[in-house]
């Protein structure tokens, strides 16, 4: 591979970036930070959080007037601008796509590869992105139409990390 | 509702681009802040169009993450540092999008008649950001970007910006067969090589099909060479009235002939179909019904389309209108997009080669077009008229900008 980069700046007879010239004591650094706490409140969707976090149940929302289903969960309808009310998921469903991760942020580098997925799920009218936990995950594995079925954690904080899919080897077999 | 030529734009005035400036996209400035970076770039735009501040009567600010800055509303740091003090100024931010959207707000201030002269101005840090754990800068940068993604609901899954783009092209794959990845990669080596010359673009390489197939997955199925690097850089245009233009006696006005938007549901959630980015299609759509457009491949000159990874590019053919769905591909797998073909696409390097200054990417991408349309481009399609600008951006590529741009050859 053949880097061909500052050699060109000149062809335009335009300034060099000063970075390319300049030395470490030629500016001046220094670490920082951008840091806020909170007490998030999850307002009309807390139903929702307390069913995951007591009872490991999913909720989705229904429109009261035209049934549509949303998940997540909303509290009005977007095309009937009607209350929605709450109804349980089974959990189960299938992929619509999926893609391997083998990168990502400081805080997951340790958990690659991840599995996140487009996952339709029984019951619902919207596609769940989420993460399908499995072991040697490939692109094979997780191709469109593999059932999947949710799984809770042990402890639960009412986060939607206290969820996650595996594949459903009984609807498999099916 | 998609409006027309013939029903109700004429009301708007016609809006021409008078001048264009960029700073080189690289990993970092460090000899810059973004206040200096808008300031050189600002410099280059009013040199190019022979104006100074004092003739801009408004500003139009792309800035995308305020944690790349380091600084919430840093528009108001710039529109003092540029000295638009006491004027108007606004900041648009609509992720990758940025640029495209500033573009339409700068163009919407001109048409209105609000403004006769319009400075729009993308700028944007990225590289400061540093995890000090593992030392390393790309991670913490896509963190600072994973914050765009829904809080509750999916920035605590790790998703990132390649795991998004990634998904609508493994529906598509899994619909039509297609891209493949070796046709992917193609689009890869393309903007890889176009951005050869470029003096703004941060990664030109001559490379092969087999390097980027040999490249790691990042989101499987694409691959490190499949994905453009973030930047630090700045970009912008000066825009200016009809009635300015004659009064300035603008040699070659660049005109605005076409615009359109569109944002989609930002989850894929609610979506149509996953396989298609139907905001592209709309926002093309609205852009090719104002400028009077019915055959884009055959009545666009030159284009340059958002290809924040190679397999998203194939797809905008498609929502562009470029080709049928399905088809995509084939105007790489034989060349039509390449230099020299029917429909040069990204011939500045794209974001694959030049590098992702995010809020200045669309009007990098933008003055790139104007640079053809003047016939000073670094790989100039012969007699190009008629160009074409697409910028997309936000939570799974929601927003989308689309802009034609002619020359006083095109009609």
């Amino acid at each position: 591979m053949k880097m061909d980069n500052d050699d060109n700046e000149d062809n335009l007879k335009m300034p060099k970036p000063a970075c390319v010239e300049a030395s470490e004591e030629d500016f001046f650094e220094y670490p920082d930070d951008m840091t806020v706490h909170y007490i998030y409140s999850e307002g009309e969707n807390s139903f929702f959080f307390k069913q995951l976090r007591d009872n490991a149940k999913l909720f989705a929302a229904k429109c009261s007037q035209c049934g549509f289903v949303y998940f997540p969960p909303r509290g009005h309808c977007f095309k009937c601008y009607a209350k929605t009310e709450w109804v349980e998921l089974t959990g189960k469903g299938y992929v619509e796509t999926a893609t391997v991760c083998h990168f990502g942020r400081s805080q997951f580098t340790d958990k690659m590869p991840i599995v996140i997925a487009f996952i339709k799920l029984e019951g619902a009218d919207m596609i769940l992105r989420h993460s399908i936990v499995m072991e040697d995950a490939t692109l094979e594995k997780v191709k469109h139409g593999t059932p999947v079925k949710v799984a809770f954690k042990d402890q639960r904080e009412g986060k939607v990390t206290d969820f996650y899919f595996v594949p459903d080897e009984d609807a498999a077999e099916e | 509702m998609l409006h027309t030529l013939e029903d109700g734009y004429h009301m708007a005035k016609r809006v021409a681009v008078i001048g264009i400036g960029a700073y080189p996209f690289r990993a970092r400035h460090p000899e810059l802040t973004y206040n200096g970076l808008a300031f050189e770039t600002t410099k280059r735009a009013l040199d190019d169009a022979g104006l100074t501040i004092e003739d801009v009567d408004s500003a139009v600010y792309g800035i995308y993450n305020d944690f790349f800055e380091r600084q919430f509303m840093a528009d108001c740091y710039v529109h003092d540092h540029i000295g638009m003090i006491l004027k108007p100024g606004t900041r648009v931010t609509t992720g990758g999008a940025t640029g495209g959207y500033a573009i339409r707000t700068a163009y919407a201030e001109v048409a209105s008649g609000l403004s006769d002269i319009v400075l729009c101005l993308g700028v944007e840090k990225s590289g400061d950001c540093y995890d000090p754990e593992t030392n390393e800068r790309s991670p913490e940068l896509v963190k600072a970007i994973a914050y765009s993604s829904d809080l509750t609901w999916v920035f605590p899954l790790g998703s990132y910006p390649a795991a998004s783009y990634v998904l609508p092209v493994r529906a598509h794959i899994e619909t039509f067969g297609n891209p493949t990845e070796e046709s992917m990669a193609r689009v890869s080596v393309k903007n890889h090589g176009n951005a050869i010359g470029n003096p703004y673009a941060q990664c030109p390489m001559q490379i092969t099909v087999e390097d980027v197939l040999n490249s790691r997955y990042i989101s499987e199925p694409f691959k490190k060479l499949d994905c453009c690097l973030y930047s630090e850089g700045a970009a912008a245009m000066v825009l200016a009235s009809e009635e300015k233009v004659r009064e300035l006696n603008v040699e070659n006005p660049i005109w605005i002939a076409g615009i359109g938007a569109g944002n989609d549901s930002v989850d894929g959630g609610l979506r149509e179909h996953l396989w298609s980015l139907t905001s592209n299609l709309r926002a093309s759509q609205q852009c090719y019904a104002m400028a009077g457009i019915k055959d884009p491949l055959h009545e666009i000159d030159v284009a340059e389309l958002h290809d924040a990874f190679s397999g998203q590019e194939i797809l905008s053919y498609e929502d562009c209108r470029f080709a049928e769905y399905g088809e995509g591909h084939t105007l790489i797998d034989e060349g039509i997009v390449c230099e020299g073909g029917q429909m040069p696409v990204n011939l500045s390097g794209g974001l694959i080669g030049t590098g992702h200054a995010v809020g200045a990417t669309g009007i990098y991408q933008g003055t790139e077009i104007i640079r053809q349309l003047r016939g000073q481009a670094i790989r100039q399609v012969h007699g190009a008229k008629r160009g074409f600008l697409h910028s997309v951006g936000g939570p799974l590529t929601a927003y989308c900008v689309c802009v034609i741009f002619e020359n006083n050859e095109a009609r």
